[in-house]
């Protein structure tokens, strides 16, 4: 583990994305490491997923993608140094988008006040993921800020978006927009009977599922999109080259518990599968060094029946040691590889006082 | 809610469907893996349910991955990882008949297109996955456990058929969406279990889906397990650590912080729960282990959920 690293290397970058499974910490160590480097003097920008809600509210983060300002009470503060936090709101995110790439208000009203709109943004929105990055390509060309943090939604649908940023999920295929959904929508406009086109067995098919109206919905809604999906493809070519540069650092964040751990493992091979640096690992929550030591030398089964919890914890020590350092083991082919362990709070951190306390307790 | 005195687990026992959810890292597999394994042992035939890209639960049954197909873990013990995709060709195939036009017509990239473009698709295919593996299968699950997403997925999940119905979907499908909200309502067979820590952040979200389940979805809720639980009986035996175990002092003082927080966290989630109308039988406790084997064993299923 490597200390007094960190802060350096945060000042080298100019974005740095944490990863990591859900419950991990991921959050909480996203605002901290915003808070680190605001402390030495950066302008930093946090982009943050769903914070613990009272988390965000000690904070002052609400709901909305507009960043604002953090009070931050802290009296070694240096210099300039401060942060805008914002949440990523999906269905607000989308609402921009669509105003920005509709080709005029009343297209991007037609498409707000579609029947299927709300259900089908969070669809067409794709991964939460894909959002965040359109906002931080929003925050990145406000050149505001030194540092940009952006804190991803647990793991689940992994890393797809950084493959292919450019293709907005939901129309995998731009194929099956053109060559069959559009000719079915003319169709059903002109009011003609039976569909005349190629994918005619198709759509019947499919109708046969869903029933023809919401087949005509869904025609209408993605024939209406299609030119905020255009914009999307725009955008996502600038996103890539964001991801790629040797300026944007990357963070996996784990527990060291075999869950976690595995989820941590799928995440950092895909990151450099698809050709991504994985430059730090954090372990959070892990036992306290000062216990560390003591269970280290201890014999299990020596205290009886009262030893229970005692044994137990150097299970869990035990166990901890293992997975961690199995985890280094596997990434530790690249040199360069960057981790440090985060001791478990025993007050939850749900406050600012809390969060400096934190930031200093380790880095 | 039928009766006041029976715990969680009388209640669970008698559930056709239970579906599991809670935030990340709560131990949602280990619940419903568990558990499952814990009544099949008591003879009732068991079906548990991921759907995922990473499978936890074959693998806490110390299986390879499954994928979309109902795998004998043991006697009356099965697992699967339901895939959207595939809900959807059975859906075709065995409800509508429609095999040929399956064969001719819907080909591998086109279904998750039309999964992913037709809003409520994938969620309304995974549940009426569920509800077939409730009613439909033959021999017949006695239970089936969901080992669902995290709340704020596991909500939307819920929320989802509903949702679509208002957006104009019509034919067979209205028809696999009530069906799967008449069971899914249905109290006598089905209920939600929620996984917790006894952590404050944790509790409080979790505690904070309740009533939202409770209104949005109309599904009933049978209780909340609390895992990594430290007892009185822990705190009692630490008591008596304390005299000649100079050196381990530290860790017992650590030990006993959590007992502390732990019954302060319980406290705190008994009086929420008695206020939102639960019994406080409805809370059960998994203590912290301090490590979890990697297969999940007779012996370990019986001291998770024996009373």
């Amino acid at each position: 583990m490597q200390d007094g690293v960190l802060l350096p290397w945060l000042q080298s970058k100019k974005v740095v994305v944490l990863l990591g499974a859900g419950g991990v910490g991921k959050t909480t160590c996203s605002i901290t490491v915003a808070f680190k480097a605001a402390l030495a003097g950066a302008k930093v920008g946090l982009l943050s997923i769903d914070p613990a809600k009272r988390l965000a509210a000690a904070l002052g983060i609400s709901l909305g993608r507009h960043p604002k300002r953090i009070p931050l009470h802290n009296s070694q503060l240096r210099g300039e140094g401060f942060i805008e936090a914002a949440m990523i709101d999906q269905k607000g995110i989308f609402d921009q988008m669509v105003y920005k790439h509709a080709p005029n208000s009343q297209t991007a009203e037609k498409i707000i006040a579609h029947p299927i709109y709300d259900a089908a943004s969070t669809k067409l929105a794709g991964p939460l993921e894909y959002m965040a990055l359109a906002e931080l390509q929003n925050m990145i060309e406000a050149n505001r800020y030194d540092l940009i943090v952006l804190d991803t939604p647990p793991d689940t649908h992994a890393l797809e978006f950084l493959s292919r940023p450019n293709v907005l999920e939901g129309f995998m295929e731009n194929r099956v927009m053109n060559w069959l959904i559009k000719p079915f929508h003319m169709a059903s406009r002109m009011g003609v009977g039976r569909i005349l086109t190629a994918g005619e067995k198709l759509m019947g098919g499919m109708a046969k599922v869903t029933g023809l109206h919401a087949l005509r919905l869904v025609a209408e809604f993605l024939v209406l999109i299609q030119q905020v999906i255009d914009g999307f493809h725009l955008s996502g070519e600038k996103i890539l080259s964001t991801l790629t540069q040797k300026s944007t650092g990357y963070i996996l964040v784990t527990t060291p518990q075999p869950m976690a751990a595995a989820a941590c493992t799928n995440l950092g091979k895909q990151l450099i599968r698809l050709g991504f640096h994985l430059d730090w690992i954090f372990f959070n929550r892990c036992l306290p060094e000062h216990l560390a030591k003591i269970l280290e030398s201890y014999e299990p089964y020596s205290l009886g029946d009262d030893g229970l919890s005692v044994d137990r914890l150097h299970a869990r020590y035990q166990a901890e040691k293992k997975v961690t350092s199995d985890l280094l083991s596997l990434f530790e082919g690249d040199k360069s590889l960057l981790s440090l362990s985060i001791d478990e709070t025993i007050l939850p951190i749900d406050s600012e006082t809390a969060i400096w306390d934190f930031a200093n307790s380790f880095g | 809610m039928t009766n006041l005195n029976s715990s969680l687990v009388d209640e669970l026992s008698h559930k056709k469907l239970i579906l599991i959810s809670g935030k990340g890292g709560t131990g949602k597999s280990l619940v419903a893996a568990s558990f499952g394994r814990f009544m099949a042992s008591r003879g009732k035939r068991v079906l548990v349910i991921e759907s995922c890209a990473r499978e936890q639960v074959s693998a806490l049954f110390g299986l390879d991955p499954t994928g979309h197909s109902e795998t004998k873990v043991l006697d009356n013990l099965y697992c699967i990882n339901i895939q959207p995709r595939y809900c959807f060709e059975e859906y075709v195939i065995l409800h509508l008949g429609l095999a040929q036009l399956y064969e001719r017509v819907f080909r591998n990239k086109i279904v998750k297109s039309f999964l992913d473009a037709m809003p409520g698709l994938a969620e309304t295919m995974l549940l009426g996955r569920i509800f077939h593996a409730c009613q439909l299968t033959e021999p017949a699950y006695d239970m089936v456990i969901f080992d669902g997403p995290a709340l704020g997925h596991f909500f939307s999940l819920l929320t989802t058929p509903q949702a679509v119905l208002s957006t104009g979907i019509g034919g067979p499908l209205i028809r696999e969406v009530e069906r799967v909200h008449a069971l899914f309502t249905d109290s006598k067979r089905t209920g939600i279990v929620l996984a917790s820590l006894a952590e404050k952040l944790v509790m409080s979200e979790t505690l904070e889906f309740i009533p939202k389940i409770l209104q949005d979805t109309k599904i009933s809720i049978l209780g909340v397990v609390v895992n990594r639980f430290f007892s009185e009986q822990d705190q009692n035996a630490l008591y008596r650590l304390r005299e000649g175990n100079d050196r381990l002092q530290p860790v017992i003082s650590y030990l006993e912080q959590k007992v502390q927080t732990s019954l302060s966290i319980y406290t705190e989630l008994m009086d929420e729960l008695t206020q939102l109308g639960f019994s406080k039988k409805r809370v059960h406790t998994i203590p912290e282990l301090g490590t979890i084997p990697q297969v999940i064993s007779l012996e370990l299923a019986h001291m998770l959920w024996d009373q």
